[in-house]
């Protein structure tokens, strides 16, 4: 038997607590409604008198009256729609104007919280609006992976070679999200980064290179040439892989002997990329080397090997189609599949 | 004095009664601390998004490929739809699997006609044994569209025929009749990017009755008027942003909902792809998967991420209902029997001694136990043998304790996402969380019962479901 007091107890606690949420829940929903109210007017004001004043920015000082009585967030959130939709002069022109209201000098300060989520927080701010090298270089091998990722984000505005240097050493990092964002860095910074890369390709081997590889293939500069034939002997069968997608992007005759002999490559991931790098490069000569891997023991090889003779044009549809009548029933169904399949495909 | 047949039943009874109070606070317990573990969890991720650009994914040549598998059975009516919406995701490298598993209507007539598709000769790497492919269509239209028409073995046996035809480093595993909106995948790739540890991800999923669906994307969203959608909402919430989110931040879920959940597709073809043979397919490959991955030292984390959502249509009648809920509870009584291995086993760690425990005797046992303490409670009180202030505090631990749990979620929805935009539609939330403890909760049990029994017997029927549909929602009024 238990006394009334406890029952009484628990159900004033428990009332207490429903009765908290519940204000919290409605008034942080009428707060809401009152502020989108608000803030809705302010908004549209501003934005409409920062986009006057990026058209002219002369006449624009003026205008930008509104814009400046607004709350610190809301300006930043204007900022944010606004900077990744610009470019050189207006973009520059908006990064002074942030310069102007302390709102840089306000997310350089957040860089150096010791809290992971304002440098976060800042380090996304000074993407936006710009800001010093002295404060996002360190924020470059900050030891919180999201900072890590969002410096390199901000670092392709920055195509310096000790930038580059630093995120070429980031292409090693332990954490996935800050290998994809130093991926895309180099990506975006394109052609300057050609060199530096082509140096790291042909230093390091093995799996350090997976990462820089990928970049070097969407980047497909003839100067990875070199390091590309290097790499297409390497101990790692993806390494040899991503080698001869990277041939396939530079083209020339060395590549495409260098992908022949990888036709018979020990491991089928190899095959199969070597396959396809020749029918992306529509090297026709290529085509009866081409067949036998039509009866490859491995689905993916045969039918990269089928897409490839399809790509070689019509010398490819040739051997598809005699391969429609061959012995081996794999090697003839795939050319069927092959044959069938859309040309948008 | 020798104590008489009377006595003993007397003594049991309030021996009962006593340790289900005992259960449910070791449940409430277990409950505040996933409590404190969603809301911690939100406030990270909540801070790691905040700001955060997705252009960077959208843009990137080096983001991982996705293939949707989307399994449908007579979704005529609704697949043209769906199908567009699956198209037009915000996601640079997709592919779309359509697998239509022996439909009885015109699905595939529907698909031919509306995405230009031409049959081609059906051959494909059978990595997973299924039933047989009967045609492999190719879109004119869609170059990154694939149908496949195959014989009907059930979902699992569709799930896996598309990861036979997948080609994606990652697969998207939806129902075909799910809405996902449109930046939901740029979301949810953000753990594999994180993480290489990684095997699964899923995301929040949403009851969309009686919200505004134009085009295949929710464009209002409504609190449904139905009381079985609207109590539905607040389960889902629950289940969602404080179930799963918490059980992230202690040692990782065991549950990838069915209708949106990404995988690393050669885990999944390692392990086998999923299971025919259980009504609960999409937990068990979760578990299995995360399983091998402790067992062969590999990637094994499962992460849920609770900003993407996906919108699917709930029941809205008591049987379509309580059919599914049959169905989900056999599916978990089933993968707990399959897994039985891992309850306290050490060697798999946070799962083995928190997680597979807490399924087993929270999720599992709690309609037993539940029922138990209901039937216990009213015989005592009737026979005088536990007193008022009893009977209410066991009320107050059981159903008190759920209805705060319900409004807290909503407090977590409302800070962090607050879809809901009207005060009418929060009032009525509130309404849902508070009359599900008067009745609908007791269904449930009766329901989860039923389906441990038939469970027992050895019955694994799917059970039929019925849909409104998203292309005419009843409007109601905004407020």
């Amino acid at each position: 038997m238990l006394p009334e007091e406890l029952a009484t107890w628990v159900l004033c606690v428990e009332c207490a607590i429903l009765a908290s949420i519940v204000i919290v829940f409605l008034g942080h929903g009428l707060w809401l409604q009152r502020y989108k109210k608000w803030s809705h007017p302010l908004l549209t004001q501003a934005r409409e008198a920062l986009t006057l004043a990026l058209e002219d920015p002369t006449r624009g000082r003026q205008l930008l009256e509104t814009f400046r009585t607004l709350p610190v967030r809301l300006q930043v959130r204007l900022f944010a729609e606004l900077a990744p939709t610009l470019s050189g002069a207006q973009k520059q022109w908006l990064a002074d104007l942030a310069r102007e209201m302390c709102l840089t000098t306000r997310a350089e300060s957040r860089c150096r919280s010791r809290l992971w989520w304002r440098r976060l927080q800042g380090a996304r701010l000074v993407t936006l609006l710009g800001g010093r090298n002295a404060v996002m270089l360190p924020l470059l091998l900050d030891r919180h992976p999201y900072v890590r990722a969002q410096a390199a984000e901000w670092a392709v505005s920055r195509q310096d070679s000790a930038v580059i240097d630093i995120l070429l050493a980031l292409l090693g990092d332990p954490d996935g999200l800050c290998r994809f964002a130093v991926q895309d860095s180099l990506l975006r910074m394109g052609g300057t980064v050609i060199e530096r890369l082509t140096s790291y390709l042909s230093a390091h081997s093995g799996s350090e290179v997976k990462a820089a590889l990928e970049v070097a293939i969407c980047l497909a500069d003839p100067r990875f040439l070199d390091p590309a034939l290097t790499l297409s002997q390497d101990h790692l069968p993806q390494i040899r892989s991503l080698a001869a997608t990277l041939l396939s992007t530079l083209g020339g005759q060395q590549a495409v002997n260098t992908l022949t002999t990888l036709l018979d490559d020990p491991a089928p991931s190899v095959r199969a990329a070597a396959a396809q790098a020749l029918g992306k490069l529509s090297h026709w000569p290529a085509a009866p080397m081409l067949v036998p891997l039509l009866r490859d023991q491995v689905w993916e090889v045969r039918r990269e090997a089928g897409l490839a003779l399809r790509a070689l044009g019509a010398p490819g549809f040739l051997f598809l189609r005699r391969a429609l009548n061959d012995t081996n029933q794999f090697a003839a169904d795939m050319a069927r599949h092959i044959l069938d399949l859309p040309h948008q495909v | 004095m020798p104590e008489t047949w009377a006595d003993t039943i007397r003594h049991l009874l309030v021996f009962l009664d006593e340790a289900i109070l005992v259960y449910f606070l070791m449940v409430n317990s277990f409950y505040a601390l996933i409590l404190i573990a969603a809301a911690w969890e939100m406030w990270r991720q909540a801070r790691q998004i905040r700001g955060a650009s997705r252009h960077v994914i959208l843009g990137s040549k080096v983001t991982p490929t996705i293939s949707i598998l989307a399994p449908a059975y007579n979704e005529a009516t609704t697949i043209t739809e769906s199908v567009r919406s699956l198209l037009t995701l915000y996601y640079p490298n997709l592919e779309v699997i359509v697998i239509n598993d022996g439909s009885k209507d015109q699905t595939v007539a529907v698909l031919m006609e509306q995405f230009d598709l031409i049959p081609v000769h059906p051959i494909y790497s059978q990595k997973i044994k299924t039933k047989a492919v009967q045609t492999l269509y190719r879109s004119r239209s869609h170059s990154n569209l694939v149908v496949v028409d195959k014989e009907n073995g059930g979902k699992a046996d569709a799930l896996n025929v598309g990861l036979n035809f997948s080609s994606g480093q990652l697969v998207c595993a939806i129902d075909a009749d799910t809405l996902i909106e449109p930046d939901a995948l740029l979301r949810m790739v953000r753990p594999f990017l994180l993480r290489d540890d990684i095997v699964a991800a899923g995301g929040t999923i949403r009851a969309v009755n009686d919200s505004v669906a134009r085009g295949g994307r929710v464009v209002e969203v409504r609190a449904p008027q139905n009381i079985f959608a609207g109590i539905q909402v607040v389960e889902y919430l629950r289940a969602f942003l404080f179930g799963r989110l918490g059980l992230n931040r202690l040692g990782g879920n065991l549950i990838i909902s069915g209708a949106f959940g990404i995988f690393r597709r050669d885990a999944v073809l390692a392990a086998g792809g999923y299971a025919r043979d259980t009504v609960g397919e999409d937990m068990e490959l979760v578990v299995r998967l995360r399983r091998e991955g402790f067992e062969q030292r590999g990637p094994h984390r499962v992460e849920f991420v609770p900003d993407p959502a996906a919108w699917t249509e709930v029941p809205e009648s008591r049987q379509v209902l309580s059919r599914q809920r049959d169905r989900w509870h056999r599916g978990l009584v089933d993968v707990m029997w399959r897994h039985r291995r891992l309850f306290f086993n050490p060697r798999y760690k946070g799962m083995g001694l928190l997680i597979y425990p807490y399924f087993f005797f929270v999720e599992l046992l709690a309609p037993v136990m539940e029922s138990l303490g209901l039937i216990g409670l009213v015989v005592g009180l009737l026979a005088g043998l536990i007193n008022l202030p009893f009977a209410i505090l066991f009320f107050l631990v059981a159903y008190g304790y759920g209805l705060l749990l319900s409004a807290f979620t909503l407090l977590l929805e409302e800070l962090s996402f607050h879809r809901h935009e009207s005060i009418k539609d929060r009032l009525t939330l509130l309404g849902w969380a508070l009359l599900e403890n008067l009745g609908y909760r007791h269904l449930s049990v009766i329901w989860r019962l039923r389906s441990m029994i038939k469970y027992l017997r050895g019955r694994t029927e799917w059970g039929a479901m019925t849909r409104r549909g998203f292309s005419n929602p009843t409007p109601t009024p905004k407020s």
